[in-house]
């Protein structure tokens, strides 16, 4: 049953896909951002699947079990407030891409201060922060996979899983990843769903579901919560880092120019908050109820799954297990895309880019393969600390981003130095060289990344006028 | 024409002012600090800053609606 149902989301997956291929390979822009013409519903949910990742399934719960309900102001709140990107960064970019035909992030920063090697600081940190995520997706489908299997897969799962996105995104395009993300949206927001409402009702209902839980962890009812986790200053950080943080993820700033018009944005500004925080509210109840039952996990990260399997029926776990993959899926899909149209187009190829983007999506695919093979440890090394840092370093390409869209006008060593000042400060504060002050180091990364512009502006704008 | 320009980017600036102004009332909002370390007493199961926080999220979106409404600007 459980097979049957994960063939069935795969064989429509690869329809799609294969209904899509003629028309994704008519031309670049028709490949790398389905030629401009998705529509308000597509871009909503292309944008909210795209947002949820592996760690809203397995991640998110896992983080409620151990700091409690605070969990969901940080993410589920700090979300809702991310569409002001919408109007601040989303509508310009639409703009000129339409008008100056921009395919990508690095193109759009550097283009519009004329600095190639602005174009290409921009394109080597997106990419850097990129690919370790992609590749934590790929590892959360043959986690995935095992729960289904019963057995130790990981490795082989997370091959078969990350070739399926590649032949999805190498045949299908951007129109394929949009349309595919409607599929995987639909499905992930039915399983989480289903699995609260079944966890719920095995635990004798909400109001129970509760009680018990607090009854037995009362901390995590409360902030700061257990051990203080949420001080006022992090809950600070968490409420605003993500307006800032989310425009600047490659493959959510792309699809800001699949907009057919600035309807579609305008659409999935208002109803973005909508989905996305109510839908958040769900894992983070599944993990927090968890600490009143007598289940012990063996992860943080199976808090989820294994509630699932305890509390409802055998369907409802095979429909979270594919609404999970589809999470990650929809994630990696868009990562992948995003990192093949940068490094096709930034790097310069202007002959056949739809093939060679097709070929640089499966090196992509092979390059994950490989590592997973020579044993990539998502929990080791310089890869940990490149995930953990994801957001700050992605943060601190915000204040380079707005003064490209509204003062292009300063001088370009400005937003040079800038990501390259934030970037140091992301690094001296993982070496704990420089204090955070209590904040998350997203949010000091963004204050001397927007100091260093400001100053830079002031200190060469002067020099010139002289 | 100047003065077409002028009032086009004045009407840019209060729609990105309101818009600015919504999502910093929402901030100060969510900061909810008069809640922090009470200890709870749960409505189906939640406590009150729960609730607090789901019907921020609802205010959120239809801040965001009369936004895209009212300060959205050209087409």
């Amino acid at each position: 049953m459980n097979w049957l149902m994960l063939a069935a989301y795969v064989v429509v997956l690869i329809l799609i896909s294969i209904i899509l291929r003629k028309r994704a390979g008519r031309s670049t822009e028709e490949f790398f951002l389905a030629g401009r013409s998705i529509g308000p519903f597509v871009l909503f949910l292309t944008l909210a699947a795209t947002n949820f990742s592996a760690f809203f399934f397995l991640g998110f719960a896992g983080a409620a079990y151990k700091f409690g309900l605070g969990q969901y102001g940080i993410m589920g709140l700090g979300t809702a407030l991310v569409p002001i990107s919408f109007y601040v960064i989303g509508r310009k970019v639409w703009k000129l891409g339409k008008q100056k035909g921009y395919l990508t992030a690095p193109e759009l920063i550097g283009g519009e201060f004329s600095s190639p090697f602005l174009r290409r600081l921009v394109l080597i940190v997106m990419v850097v922060f990129t690919i370790p995520y992609l590749l934590t997706q790929a590892l959360g489908a043959g986690m995935i996979l095992s729960s289904l299997a019963g057995i130790d897969m990981t490795r082989i799962g997370a091959i078969v899983v990350i070739l399926l996105i590649g032949g999805v995104v190498v045949m299908g395009g951007m129109r394929g990843s949009a349309w595919t993300d409607v599929l995987q949206g639909g499905v992930m927001i039915v399983a989480m769903l289903a699995a609260v409402f079944f966890v719920a009702k095995g635990l004798g209902g909400f109001s129970k579901a509760g009680l018990f839980a607090f009854e037995a962890f009362p901390d995590h009812f409360m902030r700061p919560g257990p051990d203080g986790f949420f001080t006022p200053l992090k809950w600070f950080s968490f409420l605003i880092l993500w307006s800032f943080v989310n425009p600047l993820f490659p493959q959510l700033f792309t699809r800001f120019y699949t907009a057919r018009s600035l309807k579609s944005l305008r659409t999935s500004a208002w109803l973005y908050p909508l989905l996305v925080s109510f839908l958040f509210l769900a894992p983070v109840l599944i993990g927090v109820w968890a600490r009143g039952t007598s289940l012990s996990f063996s992860s943080s990260n199976m808090v989820l799954l294994d509630m699932v399997v305890y509390y409802a029926p055998r369907w409802v776990h095979a429909l979270v297990m594919i609404g999970a993959l589809a999470a990650l899926m929809s994630t990696a899909d868009s990562q992948l895309l995003a990192l093949s149209t940068m490094l096709t187009h930034d790097l310069g190829i202007r002959k056949k880019e739809v093939g060679v983007g097709r070929i640089l999506t499966f090196g992509l695919c092979v390059l994950v393969v490989v590592l997973i093979l020579i044993g990539f440890d998502a929990k080791a090394g310089i890869f940990t600390v490149l995930i953990k840092t994801t957001f700050a370093g992605l943060v601190v390409l915000t204040p380079a981003t707005l003064a490209a869209l509204y003062f292009k006008r300063i001088p370009k060593i400005a937003p040079v130095a800038s990501i390259i000042a934030g970037e140091a400060a992301v690094v001296l504060m993982r070496l704990r060289v420089l204090p955070t002050f209590g904040l998350v180091d997203g949010i000091v990364a963004l204050i001397v990344a927007g100091i260093v512009l400001f100053v830079c502006t002031i200190f060469f704008s002067r020099r010139w006028t002289q | 024409m100047t003065s077409n320009r002028g009032e086009k980017n004045s009407k840019g600036l209060v729609r990105g002012a309101s818009w600015l102004f919504v999502w910093v009332v929402l901030v100060i909002l969510g900061l909810d600090f008069w809640n922090w370390g009470k200890p709870p007493q749960l409505y189906l199961g939640l406590p009150p800053w729960l609730w607090w926080d789901v019907g921020l999220v609802l205010l959120t979106s239809l801040g965001f609606f009369l936004l895209t409404r009212f300060a959205w600007g050209d087409e």
